[in-house]
């Protein structure tokens, strides 16, 4: 089982991107994505300040209604010391 | 007990203070306790702790590098020279756990989360987890205590005509939406299968094909699909696992306003998890929001069923499954009035234990869609089951939203709570704490906004002793997608709540700004913070109104007191209200249609 | 047979040791007892957060541990007996191995509760008791007679360091038994020609207290006693002390040799202890254990400022300095097996 497994619902990246434009910043944003192998990731906040962007990023890894993961993973760890 | 000798051992070059806390507050509890200096030689530590004879010794220190071998040596000093055979060393700092406190020979381990308290229950020798499981709560009630009297007279006489005339005009008018009300009380009370199954027939008969499609073929909406008993199995499973760690009050001093949240991810599931986090995080009651297909469509559906859109659907299993894994002091809400089910969702609500309901006339014409004339007939019969089921009903002040002027929302809301009154059932006011397009527009909060939804609530109070629940969420309108902004907006217009004294609150997640995907657990968790740093920052002092809000007061009530004479001079509440009284085209309301030509 | 294994420092290889003692003693035929006077076990290193080996035991071995470890162990466990000893991790029990598995030991932490401890278990059944120390903790460890020292990379990365230390625990561990009896005297005792000294009730001899006592010296000094814990200044005083007399003959007797070893630095107290040989005196001890042998491992955690990664040291360069200054096997369990160790604490007599 993957850590990811237990993220509960969302999975939120905020960072400040150094660029030129909000346009550069999304296209930026939307690249982290990939390169921290989540593919596409939803870009909630991006404000562009001049010398970059602040953005907040989120990665849904289980949807209302999915299969969770965790849910799947707690069965037999009942007892917690 | 004899008061005992307690030694508090700052065993760090420099940090004291947590030790000096606990050491206070064990002298104010008779505790005879003597306090080294932090830079002391742990020979010298040893010596004194060997002469004092000591009950027990409190060591604080804050892991790092090299710092476990010290504290071994440190616990291998105090045995060898007997110390331990008389005294309990205590290990208290950050990143201390139990399991280390063990390996390090200490009796025990505090991180620096632990609160006081928790320390002097292990000293004591009562239960070491009594401090992290909180009292048992006591389900609080939010409209005990008032009176419902109606303090201004000309509003008194307007309101009493305005339902009086309602109530006459609904009498002996059904729609199918209070038909099956009345199906569905007799299949909950039905014992034979056989003649449940006529029932539902004709239950039936009176829905969309959609429902009928979901019962008959188990063929359900697009997204919606029935939770498995083994997922049901799991849940409870990984609930019963775990308990609520350190439970936080968002309250620092009282314990109003109550604290709510929405539910309705669309997947109980989902939705009791985030809950139960919630719960431990301050939160005191939920609001069930259910799809907004459900609002199209005659009867709802039957079953535990997850919906992968926003919106979680509203059955009667789905609710009790709340209710069963919920805190039993936890306040859970359904909402009633939007589309064509009020009636039945309060009673489906109340059948499985629901607390409260949410009904409102106006609003669920304006701004939520149903034909006027519907709501009417359907929204007297609701009310009468809340009443009979003495299950209180929110009314929340959302046309707002949409643009219209806040005192025709506050006459709306007056109508529905006298109505409710006259009806023997218990209403709670929901004006908007929002930052609304009349109110930008008109540049009402352009100084401040504690000014205007100051007004509101004073006006309120002036007309009638009811509760107030500011919502709908609070901050509207005011948060962005940016995390710490939306926290921080919603924490201020709690703090305002709470200086207000209102009877509770509904918060959003640091998410509300954000459309396009559900409400994330960490994004509730953050304004939660924000808000119990704001109770904690204000406690309690409050928010001084300037001036502009007793003008504002003034004029609300003023207003209020116009529209309320203006819909007394119409025929009926349907027609005021498909008139634009409470909220016309250029206000941005339009009267809805679902539902329209169905009553009978 | 109670036979204990020390660490000089965390991550010395104190489990690994343990284990591979369980695994001969249960080839040879004998189940051993465990029990374990910290935490140990768990998966990850509380503090580096990386692996640490766990413990097997197999049917019929005796376990004592802490309640809440019961639950994290994949051993089936038979609770026998409630210790009435209790830990930061709840209650103490002497269980059964009913299925073999993996345990987590964090058994009694003090003196006198691993000797009770002990003592069920011994009631109980196991002749052989085997009890793990945790990270540098030895107070405990007093209870047993025989002791097995893990050391290695994570107590020094300097080979000239380890062999002094363990040059120094070799000769602190070297004394016998003294032949008098010095049962709960309290405080330090000076046995003269004629007459002796009790000095007031304590189990702590620091350098105000050897002094007081020291100032006390009567006729003929034959003997001192000191049954409590004493400081590395203490014993540094007390060598200038008896250095200004004659002390040709009188014995010093020290509660036990773990006791000496915490006065300070290993290194420093050996020093100190070969100064009083050379004046003559003798050092005994009230209680002795044997050291059994020295455990190496080349393994350490190594710290970057943030983080730790695994990093080990040239095991044949550190074997050759610790074998050159003394006679105690030096064994790295993993490299060389564990027949060696077994028999150093095993053998009879």
């Amino acid at each position: 089982m993957k850590a990811l497994d237990n993220v509960l619902d969302g999975l939120d990246i905020e960072t400040y991107l150094v660029c030129g434009s909000e346009h550069e910043g999304k296209d930026l944003a939307l690249r982290l994505g990939h390169e921290l192998n989540l593919g596409d990731v939803d870009i909630m906040f991006c404000e562009f300040d001049g010398y970059g962007v602040r953005v907040r990023l989120r990665k849904y890894v289980h949807r209302p209604g999915d299969p969770y993961r965790w849910l799947l993973a707690s069965r037999g760890e009942g007892g917690e010391a | 007990m004899t008061p005992r000798r307690v030694l508090c051992v700052p065993l760090d070059p420099v940090h004291d203070v947590g030790i000096k806390i606990i050491r206070n507050a064990l002298a104010v509890r008779g505790y005879t306790t003597d306090l080294l200096s932090p830079d002391l030689p742990m020979e010298e530590v040893v010596r004194r702790a060997a002469a004092g004879g000591y009950d027990e010794i409190l060591v604080s220190r804050t892991l790092g590098y090299g710092v476990a071998e010290l504290l071994g040596r440190f616990v291998d000093l105090l045995d060898a020279s007997g110390v331990r055979e008389h005294s309990r060393v205590i290990l208290g700092g950050k990143a201390i756990t139990s399991e280390l406190a063990a390996e390090l020979g200490f009796d025990r381990g505090f991180d620096e989360h632990a609160r006081v308290e928790d320390i002097i229950a292990f000293l004591e020798g009562r239960d070491p987890d009594a401090g992290t499981k909180g009292p048992q709560k006591k389900k609080p009630s939010l409209t005990a205590g008032y009176s419902y009297k109606v303090h201004d007279a000309r509003i008194a006489a307007s309101l009493d005509e305005i339902v009086e005339k309602l109530l006459r005009w609904t009498e002996g008018k059904s729609t199918p939406g209070t038909r099956r009300a009345l199906l569905r009380a007799k299949m909950l009370e039905e014992t034979s299968d056989t003649r449940r199954a006529g029932l539902q027939n004709e239950y039936l008969g009176l829905a969309d094909g959609v429902i009928a499609d979901a019962f008959r073929r188990n063929v359900y909406p697009k997204g919606v699909r029935t939770i498995s008993p083994e997922e049901i199995g799991r849940l409870k499973e990984m609930l019963a696992a775990r308990h609520s760690f350190r439970p936080v009050s968002l309250h620092h001093s009282g314990d109003r306003p109550l604290v709510f949240k929405f539910l309705g991810s669309g997947c109980p599931i989902l939705d009791i998890v985030h809950a139960k986090v919630c719960e431990r995080w301050g939160v005191e009651g939920f609001l069930i929001i259910n799809p907004s297909w459900e609002a199209r469509y005659e009867g709802l559906l039957d079953g535990v069923l997850s919906h992968q859109n926003d919106g979680t659907v509203t059955s009667a299993q789905n609710i009790r499954l709340m209710r069963e894994l919920l805190d039993p002091s936890t306040l859970l809400t359904v909402r009633a009035h939007r589309g064509l089910n009020t009636p039945e969702t309060v009673l489906l609500a109340a059948h499985a234990g629901a607390d409260m309901t949410k009904i409102d006339l106006v609003y669920g014409s304006l701004g939520a869609g149903t034909d006027p004339a519907r709501l009417a007939v359907d929204g007297v019969e609701a009310i009468r089951l809340a009443a009979r089921y003495s299950m209180p009903y929110d009314i929340p002040g959302n046309d707002e939203l949409s643009g219209v002027p806040a005192w025709k929302t506050l006459a709306g809301l007056l109508i529905n709570v006298h109505l409710g009154t006259r009806l023997g059932a218990r209403a709670i006011l929901k004006p908007l704490f929002c930052y609304g397009p009349h109110i930008v527009i008109h540049g009402l909060m352009r100084q401040t906004f504690i000014d205007y939804n100051a007004a509101k609530i004073r006006a309120l109070r002036e007309i009638v002793d009811c509760p107030i629940w500011p919502g709908e969420p609070i901050a509207f309108m005011t948060q962005t997608e940016d995390r710490v902004q939306s926290a921080t907006a919603t924490a201020f217009h709690a703090a305002l709540a709470t200086a207000l004294h209102v009877d509770a609150m509904t918060v959003a997640s640091t998410d509300e700004a954000y459309s396009r995907g559900p409400i994330c657990m960490a994004s509730r968790i953050d304004s939660l913070q924000g808000i119990h740093e704001a109770s904690r920052f204000m406690g309690e002092a409050g928010f001084a109104p300037t001036p502009a809000a007793d003008g504002m007061t003034e004029d609300l009530h003023t207003k209020i007191a116009d529209v309320l004479d203006q819909v007394k001079a119409a025929p009926d509440l349907p027609t005021a209200i498909a008139t634009g009284l409470l909220g016309n085209e250029e206000d941005g309301a339009y009267p809805g249609t679902f539902g329209k030509g169905t009553v009978s | 047979m109670i036979i204990g294994v020390a660490g000089t420092a965390k991550n010395t290889g104190k489990t690994t040791a343990l284990c591979a003692l369980i695994r001969m003693a249960c080839a040879n035929g004998r189940l051993p007892g465990v029990t374990g006077i910290g935490y140990d076990g768990e998966e990850r290193d509380n503090i580096t957060l990386l692996p640490k080996p766990r413990i097997t035991v197999l049917p019929g071995m005796l376990v004592s541990t802490s309640e809440a470890c019961l639950a994290a162990s994949t051993a089936r466990l038979r609770v026998l007996k409630q210790t009435g000893v209790v830990t930061a991790l709840g209650r103490v029990v002497v269980a059964e191995v009913e299925a073999g598995g993996l345990v987590v030991v964090a058994g009694p932490n003090k003196t006198s509760d691993l000797s009770l401890v002990t003592r069920e278990m011994q009631n109980l059944g196991s002749t052989d008791i085997l009890v793990d120390g945790s990270l540098n903790r030895i107070a405990p460890m007093s209870v047993v007679q025989r002791v097995v020292f893990a050391t290695g990379g994570a107590r020094s990365v300097h080979p000239a360091v380890l062999a002094d230390e363990t040059a120094a625990i070799e000769l602190i561990f070297k004394s016998g038994e003294g032949a008098g009896d010095y049962t709960d005297i309290g405080g330090i005792r000076l046995v003269g020609r004629d007459i002796q000294v009790q000095c007031r009730a304590s189990a702590f001899h620091g350098y105000d207290e050897i002094a007081e006592a020291m100032g006390r010296i009567p006729e003929g000094l034959k003997e001192i006693v000191l049954p409590g814990m004493v400081t590395a200044d203490g014993l540094a005083l007390l060598r200038d002390r008896l250095q200004a007399m004659n002390p040709e003959g009188v014995s010093v007797i020290f509660d036990n040799p773990f006791r000496i070893l915490l006065s300070g630095e290993p290194a420093v107290v050996g020093r100190l202890l070969g100064e009083f040989s050379r004046m003559s005196v003798n050092v005994r001890y009230r209680r002795a254990t044997t050291l059994a042998a020295i455990t190496f491992n080349p393994y350490y955690p190594a710290f970057d400022g943030t983080s730790y990664r695994a990093a080990y040291l040239e095991s044949a360069v550190v074997r050759a300095a610790l074998a050159g200054v003394h006679s105690t096997p030096v064994i790295d369990v993993l490299a060389d097996g564990a027949e060696a160790l077994f028999s150093r604490c095993f053998a009879e007599g």
